[in-house]
């Protein structure tokens, strides 16, 4: 069953002869359980049609269900919608440099009304289980770039989202911590039966992905 | 229906909290530019307390004398409705006048002499006030020694003391005359105006003989003050005046004079702290903009967003506060200990008024940073 469906999603940016096309009416659908890689160069529309899927861009023209959800139009309630169905990873993991690395893993629980202390035990679970026991109170400006990016992991993984949303997830890591992090988040969705979605420039990244796609100019190509 | 109420109000006090949370971790992150930031607001704040407090204190000492006489109705020449800085002068006989009126249990004769001293090459300011030793008039606290001068004794300010050198048991040259003083009194030092206190004589040797400035009316019980104050209107050149009233006018005078300018710089001092806080926030709210991108993306809700923007405002404004309330305290300790002729009465709820007003301005400093924040596009996340 498809967790994720994007119908005719068009972006256009600017007007008139400036009018820029980045994202041209592109079907997609992603199933509970399915990594689907999309590749693509730089300026390729990569990220906009990713904004879009998390509901952080509004589209042109075309829709955007989650489990079978309309993303709302109100972005009070697209928020709400966001919060624990989808997860992000990001390029430059994003992590709140006055928070530890419990507290970022935490931030969404606690945004969800969970109570702080059984928001910070369930994110030291979750970091536990990707090995990083031993850094829980660290600040991220201490943590090496995988244990950044495992963090960003944890911190996607800890609602058990339907939805994992992943931006060049390995583009500021080595190859090895890369492809660890990334057989992490495949494996998480495989177990969790989420559906994973993750946008890279780098194609070596295939074997870990269940089906790849293809992007140039804002059109989605089977690979 | 009431479990949705709980989890609501979790959800909402779940969020409030992460508010806080993110609030106080971006506030106190960095803690060089929390200290600096917090001992600048600090500051400002300990001007503001202070300069309300030294503003409180003017006001109030103007009239601790008139408050302090427990008269009801004050008599002075026709004409004059004040004390400080007026001069008042009748012949003392009508003081035997007054006290055979029906309603009038006592009469006090008060001289008052306004004039500058030279002490120790410094001009002071001073009112001579002469009263019978044993009568109402005199000083109401002591800060040492005794209140009742007698022959040529004075009691003086503490400030006026301090300032001039002079101690208990020491002798003093006021207007040509030579005075031992006998006591120190407190509470004396009207806006700077300093209280000196002698017996009468020697004030009428001064001010002129035969002659009194005031009189202080006790009223028999049930004695209605209205009508006592007619019967004094009809004595020839005097006029009787409720002790309130001349207070109240010795009050609107030395706020217009003394009081309002000190306002003024008061106010100056809380233009200053608002723009601290201000730089303080918005400079924190943009170098956070990636966090709170983040959050945004994450899907945390504008309450949430928001709200820890102002909560840094309140945390910082109140730790700014609470400092400033140490530093004026103790900038007054040390007045008192060192010089004092100036005071500020940092009275509980004068504090905690200014202490509101300060967190208060300091928010509205915030929506400029709120601002800022509530257009942090969450689409930032994705930018390397």
């Amino acid at each position: 069953m498809s967790v994720v469906v994007a119908s005719r999603l068009t972006k256009t940016f600017g007007a008139g002869r400036g009018l820029v096309t980045a994202v041209n009416d592109v079907d997609l659908s992603v199933d509970a359980g399915e990594v689907v890689l999309v590749v693509g160069p730089s300026g390729s529309g990569k990220t906009t049609l990713l904004s879009m899927l998390g509901g952080l861009l509004r589209p042109t023209r075309g829709s955007v269900r989650i489990a079978g959800r309309l993303l709302a139009a109100d972005p009070l309630q697209l928020a709400r919608q966001r919060l624990g169905t989808i997860g992000f990873v990001f390029q430059t993991f994003n992590l709140l440099q006055a928070f530890s690395a419990v507290e970022n893993v935490a931030i969404p629980l606690r945004l969800m009304g969970v109570p702080g202390r059984t928001a910070r035990r369930k994110a030291a679970d979750v970091l536990e289980a990707l090995g990083l026991q031993e850094r829980l109170t660290a600040s991220p400006k201490t943590l090496s770039g995988g244990e950044k990016q495992r963090v960003s992991l944890a911190r996607a993984l800890v609602a058990d989202p339907l939805v994992l949303l992943a931006d060049e997830p390995t583009a500021s890591l080595d190859t090895k911590a890369g492809r660890d992090a990334l057989e992490v988040l495949s494996s998480s969705a495989r177990q969790a039966r989420q559906a994973c979605l993750v946008v890279t420039h780098d194609a070596r990244l295939a074997d870990f992905a269940d089906r790849v796609l293809r992007i140039e100019d804002g059109r989605i190509f089977n690979s | 229906m009431d479990r949705d109420i709980l989890l609501s109000t979790t959800r909402w006090s779940g969020r409030a909290m992460t508010a806080l949370h993110i609030a106080w971790r971006n506030v106190t992150g960095e803690r060089r530019r929390w200290a600096v930031s917090t001992v600048a607001l600090g500051v400002a704040a300990m001007l503001v307390i202070f300069l309300e407090g030294t503003s409180r204190w003017i006001t109030g000492s103007s009239t601790a004398y008139v408050d302090h006489t427990g008269s009801q109705l004050i008599v002075a020449q026709r004409g004059i409705d004040d004390f400080l800085f007026a001069q008042s002068a009748f012949p003392e006989a009508t003081m035997a006048q007054v006290s055979h009126l029906p309603g009038v249990a006592s009469v006090d004769p008060v001289v008052g002499v306004n004039g500058v001293v030279s002490v120790r090459g410094t001009h002071l300011p001073v009112y001579l006030v002469g009263f019978n030793p044993g009568q109402s008039g005199g000083p109401w606290k002591l800060e040492d020694g005794s209140k009742q001068p007698h022959g040529s004794e004075v009691v003086l300010d503490r400030g006026f003391a301090r300032v001039a050198g002079v101690h208990i048991g020491d002798s003093l040259t006021l207007f040509g005359h030579q005075l031992r003083i006998v006591g120190t009194s407190a509470q004396t030092d009207a806006a700077g105006d300093f209280f000196l206190f002698v017996p009468l004589d020697v004030a009428e040797s001064i001010g002129g003989v035969g002659t009194v400035s005031y009189g202080l009316v006790q009223l028999k019980p049930g004695a209605s003050p209205r009508d006592v104050a007619s019967q004094i209107d009809q004595l020839p050149g005097v006029h009787a005046v409720a002790r309130q009233q001349v207070a109240a006018n010795d009050r609107a005078m030395i706020t217009t004079s003394f009081a309002q300018p000190v306002q003024v710089l008061a106010v100056v001092g809380l233009i200053a702290g608002v723009l601290i806080a201000g730089i303080v926030l918005y400079t924190a709210a943009v170098e956070h903009s990636r966090d709170y991108s983040v959050l945004k993306a994450i899907g945390a809700g504008a309450g949430v967003v928001y709200g820890s923007a102002l909560l840094q405002s309140i945390v910082l404004s109140v730790f700014g506060v609470l400092l400033g309330w140490g530093l004026a305290t103790a900038l007054s300790a040390a007045f008192d200990a060192w010089d004092p002729v100036v005071e500020s009465r940092l009275d509980l709820d004068l504090v905690a008024a200014v202490s509101a007003l300060i967190v208060a301005v300091n928010v509205l400093a915030a929506l400029l940073p709120v601002r800022h924040v509530s257009r942090v596009d969450p689409q930032e996340v994705f930018k390397a």
